[in-house]
Parts: C-alpha cells; sequence; structure tokens
C-alpha cells in the first residue's frame, strides 16, 4: 500500500511577477561572496536527488511511504527555504537535515493514522512491494532481505544514523551537524545502533561467516 | 572510569569499523578489549556484517519523478513572496486608493463646508435663519407668537 504524501499544486502568476522574481535571484547572485545556493542547487540536483531517494527509500522501507513523493518534498523544501540555509555547512548535508526531517514526520504521522484506524498496513504486501523497488543484483539476495528487514525494525533515530553513515558515507562531522549532536555522541550511539542491528539480524536468522 | 573507558572504546570500534584506524591503533584497541569481554565480542560480530551498502543497492528513482520535479521547481521559481508583491501592487492599488480618498474628501468640502470649517454656517442653518426673519415680518405670526409667549408666562408670574 503506498500513501501519496503531498500533491502541490502551483498557481500561476503573471509574467510581470515573474520578471520581478528573476531579477531578485539575480540579485542573490550578484551579492553572494562565493556562488548562490540556489543555483548551486540547481546545478548538483541531477546528482543529489538520487541520493536523497536513495537514502530516504531505506528509511522509509516496509513502512508503506511512497520515497518518490518524499524525496520531492525534500527538494521542494530546500528550494522554498533556500534562504534559511547556512552556507557554513554544504547542501547535501543541508538535503540531509530536510530529507530526514520530512521522512520521520511523514512516519510518525502514518503510525498515528495506523493507530487511529485510518490507515491500515498489510506487512507482506508491503514487504513485497519494497522489495520490486530493489532489484536482486546479486547472490545474497536472501541476506539483503534479511538485512533490510533488520533495519526497518530499527527504531528511526538509529536507523537513520546507519543509513547516513553506512549507506550515504557521511562523515561523523556531517552527521553531528544533521544531528545537532557532537562527533563523538554520533560515534557512541552508531556503535549502539550497529549493535541493535547485529541483534536484529541475529534474531531473524541470519548467519555470518565467522 | 571504567564508564568512560567503556565509551571510549566504543568510540574506538566504531572509528576501527569505518577504517580510520591505524594497524597499531587496531591492536592497541584489541589488547584494550580484553578487559570487556561483551565488547570483544560485539567488536568481531559487527566485523562480519553485511554491507548495508549492498542490500540497497540498485535504487533509482523513476526518469519521470525527475522531470516532475523540475517542472515543479520551474513553477515554483516564478511564486513571488509577500515583498514582492507589496512592492508590486503597492504603487498601482495604493497610490490609487490613496487619490481616490483625497478626491473624496476634497468634493465634501465643496459639499459642505461646515463640515470643515465650524465657524462657518452652513447652507441649512442659514435658510432656516432666513426663513425666521421673514416669519418676524408677518404680523399674524407676531401676534399669535406673542399670544402664545402670554400663554406660557402670563405677566403678573413673570412680574413684568
Amino acid at each position: 500500500m503506498m500513501v501519496s504524501v503531498a500533491t502541490i499544486t502551483v498557481p500561476a502568476y503573471p509574467k510581470r511577477l515573474q520578471m520581478l522574481f528573476a531579477e531578485k535571484n539575480k540579485a542573490v547572485v550578484q551579492e553572494g561572496i562565493t556562488s548562490n545556493p540556489m543555483e548551486e542547487l540547481k546545478r548538483q540536483l541531477p546528482e543529489f536527488y538520487p541520493r536523497i531517494y536513495r537514502a530516504i527509500s531505506a528509511i522509509t522501507y516496509g513502512s508503506g511511504l511512497s520515497a518518490e513523493d518524499l524525496t520531492q518534498d525534500t527538494f521542494l523544501r530546500a528550494f522554498n527555504n533556500i534562504s534559511d540555509f547556512n552556507s557554513h555547512s554544504s547542501i547535501y548535508t543541508w538535503l540531509h537535515r530536510i530529507a530526514r526531517n520530512i521522512t520521520l514526520d511523514a512516519m510518525r504521522r502514518l503510525k498515528i493514522r495506523r493507530r487511529i484506524g485510518l490507515a491500515y498496513p498489510t506487512a507482506d504486501s508491503m514487504d513485497q512491494m519494497t522489495d520490486d523497488t530493489f532489484p536482486a543484483s546479486d547472490d545474497d539476495q536472501e541476506a539483503n532481505l534479511l538485512l533490510r528487514r533488520a533495519i526497518s525494525r530499527l527504531p528511526n533515530d538509529k536507523k537513520v544514523l546507519i543509513i547516513f553513515k553506512d549507506l550515504q558515507e557521511l562523515t561523523y562531522a556531517e552527521i553531528g551537524e544533521i544531528l545537532d549532536i557532537p562527533e563523538g555522541t554520533v560515534k557512541s550511539r552508531l556503535f549502539k545502533a550497529r549493535i541493535m542491528l547485529k541483534d536484529e539480524l541475529m534474531q531473524s536468522g541470519y548467519e555470518h561467516e565467522n | 572510569m571504567k564508564i568512560d573507558q567503556r565509551k571510549y572504546l566504543e568510540i574506538q570500534i566504531t572509528e576501527s569499523l569505518d577504517g580510520q584506524l591505524s594497524v597499531e591503533e587496531q591492536k592497541t584497541l584489541e589488547q584494550q578489549l580484553h578487559q570487556f569481554p561483551d565488547l570483544l565480542e560485539n567488536y568481531k560480530a559487527l566485523q562480519t556484517m553485511p554491507p548495508i551498502t549492498k542490500a540497497f543497492s540498485g535504487i533509482q528513482p523513476e526518469p519521470t519523478a525527475f522531470r516532475r520535479l523540475q517542472e515543479k521547481l520551474n513553477n515554483l521559481q516564478n511564486i513571488p513572496g509577500f515583498h514582492d508583491l507589496l512592492l508590486l501592487y503597492f504603487k498601482r492599488y495604493v497610490l490609487t486608493g490613496v487619490f481616490l480618498v483625497a478626491l473624496i474628501l476634497l468634493s465634501l468640502r465643496f459639499m459642505e463646508p461646515s463640515l470643515f470649517d465650524p465657524a462657518k454656517p452652513a447652507p441649512g442653518d442659514q435658510q432656516n435663519a432666513i426663513e425666521l426673519e421673514q416669519l418676524d415680518r408677518i404680523p399674524e405670526y407676531v401676534l399669535i407668537n406673542n399670544l402664545t409667549n402670554e400663554l406660557q408666562f402670563p405677566r403678573n408670574q413673570t412680574g413684568q
């Protein structure tokens, strides 16, 4: 069951307004010290989009949420709030922060909806559906499935940590910046998250080589 | 002290698993981990964990989704903020409004001068005064008026 998160309709504005807005953007480019974040984001959009989509797909795996919708929401929010972007951090890190907030909010909302009976999860169909989006690229299909399911069972904060570090390959400093915690805390929490993932894997019947 | 050391080792394990420790540092870590058998066991187990990148490999967004986003973004860029709207519409509508209000006030001033100059009687007041003056010239009116006054205030009561 895929749940559509948001549909955004954009009204058409007069040409004069469009020109005014274009002029405003142009002014920002001229004022910018190094480069305009809006232009930077536009330029790197084809590179960032699949990466953010991958992170959101991993976080929402098995939840029934549409990673596609959440990715679009992430970028739309980023473009809408580009003025809030702090040039001291990277756009990639900032996008991860937005993606995390949007995804966890959507998951929280979905949980509430399920609790009050507005949405009905069906574990089997969900697993089948989401697994279709992960093509079997190797012989370890079974192991990968177990791993994905183990990650999906982790608490959201731990899930996000593991995905940001091991899948997105963000640095400790970047993760700390996204979560507003010191690097040492990131490492310590990452250790606990990995232990939890290991336990989940063992419980699901995964056997490692040693 | 032991809690601090444990936390330190947890951090070291994380760094080791992420390939951030040198060979010497790893050896030292393993030696230190013998003091904490549970941590050593976890360390060994974590080293054999399957890579997550493999489990989520091959995820690609739909090509149409990316195009849809670009369309939305193009439209989004044409949405002006409140500041833009204010700047654009201020001259056109607010100035027209101010002009109209001024025009209405001026026309009212010419129509009703007393509204703006209290010392100057209004056209209605002047007309009333003229009418009263004309009535005083009519003998019947004066007679009736005097009689009414007499009835209301007789001379003997007023002492006149």
